[in-house]
């Protein structure tokens, strides 16, 4: 109740400072309007010619640094006019200005600002100061605000923009992997369009919950909205939003690591945030032209290593015949190759032997070309930048194509002088054609190159392939989940267009110095089309389907259209009192969804190869709407003494929609959360002006608290019922609806609390930095979709009950070993340490199953699982049964028995990522060299135990002529019996025994390789309109220095969710990629 | 006016964030969902989910049932394909009856409590409960104790891990259950036009209370037959009765589900049909049987592909002479060493498969309680003279056979009659058939065995309580108990041993172990 006052009484409060604010504000706008007949976007210029009374006149001069050096490309600006120049490259620039009354401004990239009043000069040579930029260094924080770094009480990363644009990856975040201490990049390798599994310190919550982190995209916030394979059946990813984001428009990018940096943004953030601005031009600057070209071409990687010894064949036999050769298609139980001519699957004998590099052989070289064309400029008041890319991209499987075209604008004006308006606006039009299907027991290709004997060549497979009624020509004897892939190609299609248009106004009043008000409008409209089919003719055993008398198939055209609205204001002032800074803000938001969703499919055709809605025999349709809403309110303060030691504190209430069941449910539900956060940052340095070495250092704390209601759908607190699309016979059909999820109106949000205490220190001239952050953060009442026993009418229901912890060290080093005026040497380091650790779950309960990847689809073995007490994603399953000795338990045919309880053969999270980056600079030519790892985690590697049990993988090799297993019968006796390895290894999937499937999942990559060369300066003497020239050559993924896992890439998952993490099974192969990547300014 | 509006925009916006939560009751409820439904509807889904691959309650399964009482065989030991044919403990073969709880138990209770004291729903039900109690005498007889008074109520009691009760007294309320259900249905009361048996469009509830009155007999008759190893006094008592009451005894009464068709086919065999066919065998013991009899159901129960591995495009033989079974405690391997094997054949083995076209047909009916069903347990009744009747064994014996023969009709791809009144003719004087009152139980129990084909949990059950056929044990793997070699019951799914764990211990300690050798207290060693 206490509580609930406070925030009624905030409420009142915000409301009437808002009333009156933006009475005042609307007031004194109208005012100046009237003052003015002409509007404010003209009163500059009237104003630059009033002043230009004098006659005009050049200026040269040259800029050089502290050490002397020439300055080049350095920005010349007469000040309050759009006049410019930039020095060339012996640092000589010359302008012609109004006369004596002007102010030449100064900037450089990295440097001081200086301005110079020209007088009676002609000649103006300029020293600018490198700027110790770090310790000025100004954040993009949450809400968009800018802050000094120094006053930060929290971990906040930057990203080198620059870097990324160069070494460009289709899905932006897939090139900061490696990058930033804490956050855990990983990209699956399901196509040209996938998505990347993001974490930041940890997986804060269960599976089923949004764990990346909130992207803030011009104060849009974002989920990550990940499209990826769940598994389970034949899955596509379909990549995620940050896709739609072009590495070109970015003019700023900060991880906000924890929930204090993103306490601001509410429920969302409790994942920590990425706040992105794009760029929206430069004040006083001449119309530029900058025109990025980047070309890149993927390989496919083979790490395959199989048996090439023994054939396509069954208990030790070859086929015999055709049809032995399409039963025994998927086992290479035969004999030793030896060249005799053989049957195979279409009949035709063949010598039998293997045919080897089938990756190589199978696989595209995959392309991509990027080119990206902005315009930007700006006077005093207002700046603007235009920018449209295209990207034209192929994947490495056959038919798998991404395009995407991204137009971007940014515009800042001020109105007045007290009015700034910003907008951006972002459309992204995206195609994706046949991702791979990856991540199951399916038909992707992967799969059926990695379950299919050698002895079947590719060429074979591409020449035979259908019978002459045009079904498909029986490989083996799971036609239908081991497909031919030259059978899929051409006949199964995915197609996926998305549009998205992210928009944002925000105008901001400053009505003195130390007040303002700034309201904000984000839009995300969002519109979806997919069309996917099965085609007809799948299964050679119905090519007509009896039951309809259609050609069998399936095809599914499926809409949506997403509406996310997001609106904003913000009252926030600014007081110096003695040696005192306040810092103060109040705000709210509104956040709503509004989802819709059609879809039609249908099975089974009256044309054959014709998948349209109407020719489909049985039809089913749907609409659903999904909406939703949080309303929040805030405030927050910044206190600051002198320069040395800050203090912020924020506050934050969300309300919740999901959280509303009707009131005949539940009365009074508690849907709203509010959570409190403080940080502090001492500046230590300050006090010790005498230590020499130490030009900086700094020591933060922070605590935040942060709900969340992540997982939890509109409309799930209630038990409704469903219709069946489709009468039985003349009979309606209904059900309780909900896929046997049981209502739970009861849930409350759960909160993410984190503790965290920060060092940075800079020292030897800022030379050798280092960053140092510890952290632990808890889960409390996390959502958890507890198992029922379906004897209860139900499979599982929603409750909050866990508690689960992250606690972990994030560390940063940068050090610049070589400095000379002619080259460079940086080196930057930045290792992070996780643990995710189940505290507990529902009373009683020791474990919680995530995925029993045997129970999902036709998937083989392992459990994914929480273990209170233990490290998040547990791996289990059966091992052998042992007895007392430690010997293994045999049956009395000498085949395997699996223990009785599962084991855990650890958790598939690494503990461990870092990464290295050189850069080199050797004058206008740099070279950066990333390597990066990953360590401590374990994988259930579903490629070793297809390739056991089939006779494909090496492993088989043992035991060929009969498998006597090292173990005890049941009569205690050693185990002399011999068993045929085909059916004795079958048994490690009969007995789910995972012991021999179990791999490290460790790697360290030598990730990137960027040379650029800087052909400005060339470029300048001849060609002048030329501003800057750059060009560069990179190599992603160019080694993998170290793996433990066989025949696979470490890398080579498929699925960004959190349900399938620990299990490798059939993705494509993972990419080598190389490019080039071309800037011109003009 | 511009006064006007500087003051409405921004009270406009301090309001929509000061009223924090209003509307979001409204904002929450989705537009399109059904909060409460005509609970008929849910009754038609319950009804026909007595049989469905997701949800296989009576139908049984050929991987599971079938293969135990030996008419059926996966010969492929390729890990998980790999169950009861090699006496093995296979989680995934063991989960489908438990779906019983959330495919038919959990509308029938949300029904149940729903129109509980619904007058205009009296005869729903009571029906409701009869089909309960269908279900759950199924799944004593799979599992033996089972969540009972607690099962199914996760939504209206918030019992999310129900106890297990204990068989036998499961069965003692089934018995109550039944009769007060079937005594309470009254001509009176409403026509269900939801019944996808005995309702539809047009009907009478004086017609459909009849035929309720017999599933209800029926169901009670199996019930008490149950007891025959047991209680013979008791068995005794309860079928004469339900005989008493009235049970089924014409093919027009049986509880069958024909409306399968294109749209919403049977998927009972969809595994077999559509991903290895190959892997699939009728087994020798059951094809034997046939066989030596000339029944003239062979043809349509199984067929020889000349392909295996292609069964619709393949030419199919059904002739009698040409199948075989694949013999018992063999493998795809190992079947090599087995006397007189016929060795392999295209893609598979040269034997008997499923006729696709016509038993397992994706629009073949799901049969539930049948005629041939309930002459047969009379004629074993009145053999041991529980029951009065004017009715000799012999002749229930004899009507059940004709019943089973007649119940091909209502299958795709038969002749019409399915077997003509000759061929049961000549088929009863077989000497394997023809009836004695010596071998009276074993032809009998040989016969509700042969009838069972496509209602597996009814056919193993019946097995286990007669001892007929007498099988030879499975000699495959057979690490079982001492003289066993037969699997007695199916072990919990694996789930419950983490979602409902204290109930489930304590659940597999009164079972003397969650294995498969464990016999139900009616099937008394």
């Amino acid at each position: 109740m206490r509580k609930m006052k406070r925030i009624s009484s905030y409420t009142r409060t915000i409301t009437g400072i808002v009333v009156i604010l933006f009475c005042s504000l609307t007031a004194s706008a109208a005012s100046g309007t009237n003052k003015n007949k002409t509007g404010p976007f003209y009163n500059l210029p009237e104003k630059t010619i009033t002043s230009s009374n004098v006659i005009a006149k050049t200026v040269t001069g040259k800029v050089t640094d502290n050490n002397g050096g020439a300055l080049i490309g350095v920005s010349v600006l007469e000040k309050g006019t759009s006049t410019g120049a930039v020095t060339n490259q012996e640092g000589n620039y010359s302008i012609t200005i109004a006369g004596n009354n002007s102010v030449l401004l100064f900037q450089h990239v990295g440097y001081g600002t200086k301005n110079e009043t020209v007088g009676g000069r002609t000649v103006i040579n300029v020293v600018l100061q490198t700027q110790a930029k770090e310790m000025n260094e100004v954040v993009v924080t949450a809400l968009g605000i800018r802050k000094e770094a120094r006053k930060l009480g929290y971990a906040a990363s930057t990203v080198k923009v620059e870097e990324i644009a160069q070494n460009r990856t289709t899905n932006l975040m897939t090139s900061l992997e490696g990058k930033i201490a804490g956050l855990e990049i990983a990209p699956p390798t399901a196509g040209a369009g996938a998505s990347n599994r993001i974490r930041l310190r940890g997986q804060a919550g269960f599976n089923g919950q949004t764990n990346s982190p909130l992207i803030v995209i011009n104060g849009l916030p974002m989920d990550q909205g990940a499209r990826s394979a769940e598994g389970g059946g034949p899955a596509t990813d379909q990549g995620d939003n940050l896709q739609q984001v072009n590495p070109d428009d970015i003019e700023t990018m900060t991880v906000l690591k924890g929930a204090t940096a993103a306490a601001l943004y509410g429920s969302r953030a409790s994942n920590g945030a990425i706040i992105i601005t794009t760029k929206s031009g430069a004040k006083n600057s001449k119309f530029g032209v900058e025109f990025t070209s980047n070309f890149a071409a993927a390989t496919a990687l083979d790490y395959s290593d199989y048996q090439t010894e023994y054939g396509t064949g069954s208990n030790g036999v070859r086929p015999a015949s055709q049809a032995q050769a399409q039963s025994f298609g998927n086992l290479a139980w035969g004999e030793k190759y030896d060249g005799v001519p053989t049957y195979q699957y279409d009949g035709v004998k063949r010598p039998y032997l293997p045919d080897l590099n089938r990756t190589k052989q199978f696989y595209n070289t995959g392309t991509s070309y990027v080119n990206t064309l902005a315009l930007s400029g700006g006077n005093a008041t207002t700046s603007y930048r235009v920018s449209f890319s295209n990207q034209d991209a192929k994947g490495i499987s056959p038919g798998n194509s991404y395009h995407k075209k991204i137009f971007n604008l940014g515009l800042n004006s001020k109105v007045t002088n007290k009015l700034t308006l910003q907008a951006n606006i972002n459309y992204t039009h995206e195609e994706n054609n046949n991702p791979p299907l990856v991540g199951a027991q399916g038909i992707g290709f992967s799969s059926f190159l990695n379950r299919i004997p050698l002895t079947v060549a590719i060429s074979t497979l591409k020449t035979s392939v259908e019978n002459p009624d045009g079904s498909i020509m029986s490989t083996n004897p799971f036609n239908n989940l081991l497909t031919n892939p030259y059978y899929l190609i051409g006949r199964m299609f995915d197609y996926t267009k998305r549009d998205r248009l992210l928009g944002t106004v925000s105008l901001r009043y400053d009505f003195t110095k130390w007040l303002y008000l700034q309201g904000r409008v984000n839009a995300d409209l969002g519109y979806n089309n997919n069309e996917a089919n099965n085609p007809s003719n799948y299964a050679p055993n119905a090519p007509i389907n009896s039951a309809t008398g259609g050609w069998a198939g399936s095809y599914s055209v499926s809409t949506g259209f997403n509406k996310q609205l997001n609106s904003d204001f913000l009252l926030g002032t600014t007081q110096k009192i003695g040696n005192f800074t306040v810092d103060a803000s109040v705000g709210g938001n509104m956040y709503t969804v509004n989802n819709n969703f059609s879809s039609q499919s249908v099975t089974d055709f009256v044309v054959r190869n014709v998948y349209s809605i109407p020719n489909g025999i049985t039809k089913t349709q749907n609409y659903t709407i999904s909406r939703s809403q949080v309303n929040s309110i805030y405030a927050f303060a910044d206190f600051g003494y002198k320069s040395f030691l800050y203090l912020n504190l924020t506050d934050r209430s969300d309300y919740f929609s999901v959280l509303t069941p009707p009131s005949s449910i539940v009365a009074n539900p508690k849907n709203s959360f509010n959570y409190p956060s403080a940080s502090a940052s001492f500046i230590f340095s300050e006090l010790l002006p005498n230590v020499k070495w130490l030009n900086f250092g700094k020591l933060r704390m922070s605590y935040a608290k942060v709900g969340n209601v992540n997982g939890v759908n509109p409309y799930s607190g209630q038990l409704t019922y469903a219709i069946e699309s489709q009468l039985f016979g003349s009979y309606s059909v209904a059900n309780i609806a909900g896929n046997g999820n049981n209502p739970n109106p009861y849930i409350i949000p759960y909160s993410v609390s984190e503790k965290e205490i920060g060092l940075e220190l800079r020292t030897l001239h800022s030379r050798l930095n280092f960053d140092i952050s510890v952290y632990d953060k808890r889960t409390d009442d996390q959502i958890l979709p507890i198992n029922l026993s379906s004897s209860s009418g139900y499979t599982g229901q929603n409750v909050n009950i866990a508690k689960l912890k992250n606690t972990g060290v994030e560390v940063m080093i940068d050090g610049t070993p070589v400095k000379t005026s002619n080259f460079s040497w940086n080196v930057s380091v930045n290792g992070s340490y996780n643990i995710s650790k189940v505290l507990a779950l529902n009373p009683g309960q020791t474990t919680q199953q995530v995925t029993f990847f045997n129970g999902t689809g036709n998937e083989f073995i392992g459990y994914l699982m929480y273990e209170v007490g233990k490290e998040m994603n547990q791996l289990e399953d059966y091992t052998y049964l042992r007895n007392d000795k430690g010997q293994v338990m045999l049956n009395s045919s000498g085949n395997l028995i699996h223990s009785a309880n599962l084991v855990s053969y650890g958790s598939a999270n690494y503990k461990w990522i870092g990464g290295v980056t050189n850069t080199f600079q050797y004058k206008n030519l740099s070279l950066l060299v990333q390597v990066d790892g990953k360590f401590g985690g374990k994988v259930f590697s579903s490629t070793a135990i297809n390739g056991l049990r089939s006779g494909i993988g090496k492993q088989s090799l043992v035991g060929r002529n009969g498998v006597v297993f090292d173990g005890v019968l049941p009569n205690g006796a050693q185990n002399t019996i011999s068993v045929a390895p085909q059916t004795f290894y079958a048994n490690y999937r009969s007995q789910n025994i995972g012991d021999p499937f179990v791999f490290s999942s460790d790697f360290i990559k030598l990730r990137n390789i960027t040379l650029t060369y800087d052909l400005t300066s060339f470029m300048g003497k001849k060609v002048k309109f030329v501003k800057g020239l750059t060009l560069s050559a990179f190599c992603r993924n160019a080694a993998l220095i170290m793996k433990r896992i066989p025949t696979v890439d470490p890398e080579a998952f498929a699925s960004t969710s959190d349900s399938r993490l620990g299990y490798e099974q059939h993705t494509e192969p993972t990419t080598r990629t190389l490019g080039l990547n071309l800037n011109v300014k003009f | 006016m511009k006064k006007i509006s500087c003051l409405i925009i921004p009270l406009a916006v301090a309001l929509c964030f000061m009223s924090c939560t209003k509307g979001f009751e409204k904002l929450n409820q989705d537009p399109y969902a059904i909060t409460s439904v005509d609970p008929g509807l849910l009754f038609t889904g319950a009804e026909r989910n007595m049989n469905s691959s997701a949800a296989g309650v009576n139908t049984g399964s050929w991987d599971g049932e079938q293969t135990k009482v030996q008419q059926y065989i996966n010969a492929y030991n390729a890990g998980a394909t790999a169950g009861f044919q090699f006496n093995l403990d296979i989680d995934g073969y063991e989960n489908d009856r438990w779906n019983a709880y959330t495919g038919v138990i959990k509308p029938l209770v949300q029904i149940i409590s729903v129109i509980k004291a619904d007058q205009a729903h009296k005869n729903l039900y009571d029906m409701a409960r009869i089909w309960k109690a269908f279900a759950f005498m199924t799944l004593v007889d799979t599992y033996g104790d089972v969540p009972y008074s607690e099962a199914g109520k996760a939504y209206l009691e918030s019992i999310g891990s129900p106890k297990y009760d204990k068989m036998a007294d499961i069965y003692a309320d089934l018995y109550t259950e039944l009769k007060t259900a079937t005594a309470d249905l009254s001509a009176s009361n409403e026509y269900v036009s939801s019944d996808l048996f005995f309702g539809g469009a047009t009907g009478t509830a004086a017609a459909q209370v009849a035929h309720w009155k017999k599933i209800g007999y029926s169901l009670l008759l199996r019930l008490g037959m149950r007891y025959s190893k047991l209680d013979v006094a008791k068995a005794a008592s309860i079928a004469q009765e339900a005989f008493a009451g009235g049970v089924i005894l014409s093919n027009s009464d049986n509880v069958v589900v024909t409306q399968y068709n294109g749209t919403v086919p049977n998927t009972f065999s969809n595994l077999q049909r559509n991903i290895s066919p190959y892997f699939y065998y009728l087994a020798e013991p059951f094809v034997n049987q046939l066989k030596s009899t000339f029944d003239p159901r062979l043809k349509y129960i199984g067929a020889s592909y000349a392909n295996p591995t292609t069964i619709t495009s393949s030419t199919r033989d059904t002739t009698t002479a040409n199948q075989y079974g694949f013999p018992v405690g063999y493998d795809a391997v190992t079947f090599l060493t087995a006397p007189g094997t016929r060795g392999p054949k295209g893609g598979g083995l040269n034997y008997t498969q499923l006729n696709y076209d016509v038993m397992v047909s994706t629009v073949a009916p799901a049969l539930f309680i049948t005629n041939a069903q309930t002459q047969l347990l009379l004629a074993e009744a009145k053999l041991r003279g529980w029951i009065t009747s004017g009715t000799t064994a012999q002749q229930f014996y004899e009507a059940g056979v004709r019943a089973a023969m007649d119940d091909w009709n209502l299958f795709p791809g038969t002749f019409s009659p399915a077997v003509s009144n000759t061929e049961k003719d000549n088929y009863l004087l077989q000497p394997a058939v023809a009836y004695n009152s010596t071998d009276a139980l074993k032809l009998i129990n040989t016969q509700y065995w042969i009838a069972c084909i496509t209602t597996g949990t009814e056919g193993f059950a019946n097995w286990r309580r007669s001892g007929y056929p007498a099988l030879l044990r499975n000699k495959y793997n057979d690490d079982l108990v001492p003289g066993g070699g037969f699997v007695r019951r199916m072990s919990y799914p694996d789930a419950e041993k983490a979602s409902n764990a204290a109930n489930y211990k304590a659940a597999a300690a009164s079972m003397g172990g969650d294995g498969i050798t464990q016999h139900v207290f009616w099937d008394k060693p």
